[in-house]
């Protein structure tokens, strides 16, 4: 088991190296002088100048990435261009509003997802399987702005019950940005959760079980929803993920200030440094989360776990 | 030619078994819909998509304005049927592009493997460090805003699965006997690939492009949602909605209609491509 992990954390490393080097150059990928396009047309050639010397851009490009990847693992991202503040200290405050709204829609997708995916199962063609199954099509295909905008239209503006932005420290602000960003991550649960319990309910130690006595319920609960669950924890791993990437889109929204608005206002900003912090972020968590389901799926699954032992 | 006749039996047997298929039929028929009225667009109205009217601002759906009209007393009728062919054309080129470089990377690296495969499934694997979506936006704000740069960063975005589809293709047909059989005979590599090897991938290629599509097009609402994409006046459906949001208190068809417009063809492509997923490739189940 923990050479399975150790394997699992050292393929990580050229990925992150990979992921740095991009997010490094990004600024020399932008057309034109980066310090001036941070600066502003019109700024003086000293600022241009004193610039280009604090962010090292004088310096030939790997020896700027190495210098950067240095103070990056010191989790030293430089500074913002707008706060001037260490962009380490941005993204701490930020990250605490994108993992409660990633949590919230997960826990949806969960609650929701799962009783849709099993009810499906058991009755397959049914009227139910057919409505809930076009319905997390559905889910899939909604446009996370569109649908924010709308949830906010009709429960703010019209019914006045929910408040459309910000993050006050009230449940009532977390509920329809939670909303907009569980709704795809709902769809793919209960789509994954019927398809693989309709493939355990067809197994034979669940006819074996059955036939032994025990109750229809029991079965679905105590036997197979166990064994359908293991690729489930796959999908949302991978959901969350999504949600950290659905999050630019519903953070920007509903004026939640977590780390994907951040990203948006940065770019608009030209504030590199934030840019390629949150790049790193992101990557580092994306990684985490991957890492994190796929040693709980091989703890999950005896077949991966002798291999292992 | 018993092979094509074979074929020709396959290919119909899939047609029906595809027809069977009310989703994707009714998918099919909404994403005809679209693409006709886009390319129609002109035809159809005679409205100008970037025509401006300010007397006649924020309208409800009227007979004159089927849609009612925006923020600028432009038809949104007539925005959405154009903005169709922005989204076509996103979706199709960036998913050309996905399948062009994806494609190429998973053949030559499954074939040849080795030091090739190594570098090219490391690639992949680094495109893979961050969800697509945010790829996407990241590449975007190094290229800077503008649709042509939004379709490049949904095509790279794209490419891992389309490589990684076509590189297992490839392992599993290369231990065929016929495909020994053709190397025996001395059959050119480029010959191989394109004759034995590439027929056998195209069924999982069709689904994937199908769902990529829908993947891309809703990638790239997002993006011009955002504001780095396409630039007003273009008539493009999330630029759309983000620049009539502000005046969603006094009229919500603005946002509504095209908000409906992307949430319709992202659904039905969807539906089109589980169909063909069950019809053509029944080895993969439903996973996402």
């Amino acid at each position: 088991m923990w050479r399975y992990i150790l394997r699992r954390v050292v393929m990580l490393i050229p990925v992150l190296i990979g992921i740095s080097i991009f997010a490094f150059l990004m600024i020399h990928l932008t057309p034109g002088d980066p310090a001036r396009l941070m600066l502003g047309e019109g700024a003086p050639t000293e600022q241009l100048e004193a610039l280009r010397t604090r962010m090292g851009l004088d310096q030939p490009l790997p020896v700027q990435y190495v210098t950067w990847l240095g103070s990056a693992l010191q989790l030293d991202f430089g500074r913002s261009l707008r706060s001037n503040k260490p962009v380490i200290l941005e993204l701490r405050e930020r990250l605490p509003a994108t993992i409660e709204l990633a949590l919230a829609a997960v826990a949806i997708a969960l609650a929701i997802g799962i009783p849709v995916g099993v009810i499906s199962a058991v009755k397959p063609n049914s009227i139910f399987d057919n409505v809930a199954m076009v319905g997390a099509l559905a889910g899939v295909g909604m446009p996370p702005f569109w649908q924010g905008i709308m949830l906010i239209l009709i429960f703010s503006v019209s019914l006045g019950w929910l408040p459309s932005s910000g993050r006050m420290g009230g449940v009532e602000y977390i509920i329809l940005p939670a909303i907009t960003l569980g709704t795809a991550a709902t769809a793919s649960v209960a789509r994954m959760t019927r398809s693989t319990m309709l493939e355990v309910l067809s197994q034979d130690y669940i006819r074996t079980a059955r036939s032994k006595g025990l109750s229809r319920g029991r079965v679905i609960i105590r036997h197979a929803l166990r064994n359908a669950l293991i690729p489930v924890i796959t999908i949302v791993g991978l959901q969350f993920g999504f949600l950290m990437a659905g999050a630019v889109l519903t953070e920007t929204i509903f004026a939640w200030p977590g780390i994907g608005r951040m990203m948006v206002e940065a770019i608009n900003a030209k504030d590199f440094p934030i840019v390629q912090g949150t790049i790193m972020m992101f990557a580092v968590m994306y990684a985490f989360i991957n890492l994190v389901v796929d040693i709980a799926y091989a703890f999950l699954d005896p077949r991966l776990r002798t291999q292992y032992n | 030619m018993a092979k094509s006749t074979l074929q020709t039996r396959d290919r119909s047997k899939m047609i029906k078994q595809l027809l069977r298929n009310k989703k994707a039929v009714v998918g099919a028929v909404i994403i005809l819909g679209f693409a006709l009225g886009a390319i129609f667009a002109p035809f159809i109205t005679d409205h100008h998509p970037t025509h401006q009217n300010i007397r006649n601002r924020l309208q409800g759906p009227s007979s004159e304005n089927y849609l009612g009209t925006d923020q600028f007393g432009r038809d949104i009728f007539s925005r959405i049927l154009h903005g169709g062919r922005l989204s076509l054309r996103v979706g199709f080129t960036s998913v050309g592009i996905a399948l062009l470089i994806g494609g190429t990377m998973g053949l030559t690296a499954g074939y040849y493997g080795g030091f090739i495969d190594n570098l090219f499934m490391r690639f992949v694997d680094v495109l893979l460090a961050l969800p697509g979506f945010l790829l996407a936006l990241a590449i975007v704000a190094s290229l800077g805003a503008g649709l042509e740069n939004v379709i490049i960063a949904i095509g790279i975005a794209n490419i891992p699965p389309f490589a990684r589809m076509m590189r297992s293709s490839v392992l599993t047909v290369k231990e065929l006997d016929y495909v020994a059989a053709s190397v025996a005979i001395g059959s050119s590599d480029v010959r191989i690939l394109l004759r034995h090897v590439l027929p056998n991938a195209i069924n999982p290629i069709i689904v994937l492009a199908t769902l990529g599509l829908a993947g891309a097009i809703l990638s790239a609402a997002g993006l011009s949602f955002l504001g780095m994409g396409a630039q007003p006046p273009t008539p493009e459906w999330g630029s759309m909605i983000a620049m009539a949001r502000p005046f969603i208190r006094v009229a919500h068809y603005p946002v509504t209609f095209p908000g409906l417009a992307i949430f319709f063809t992202v659904l039905s492509l969807n539906m089109v491509g589980d169909g063909l997923r069950d019809a053509l490739d029944p080895r993969s189940s439903h996973t996402t």
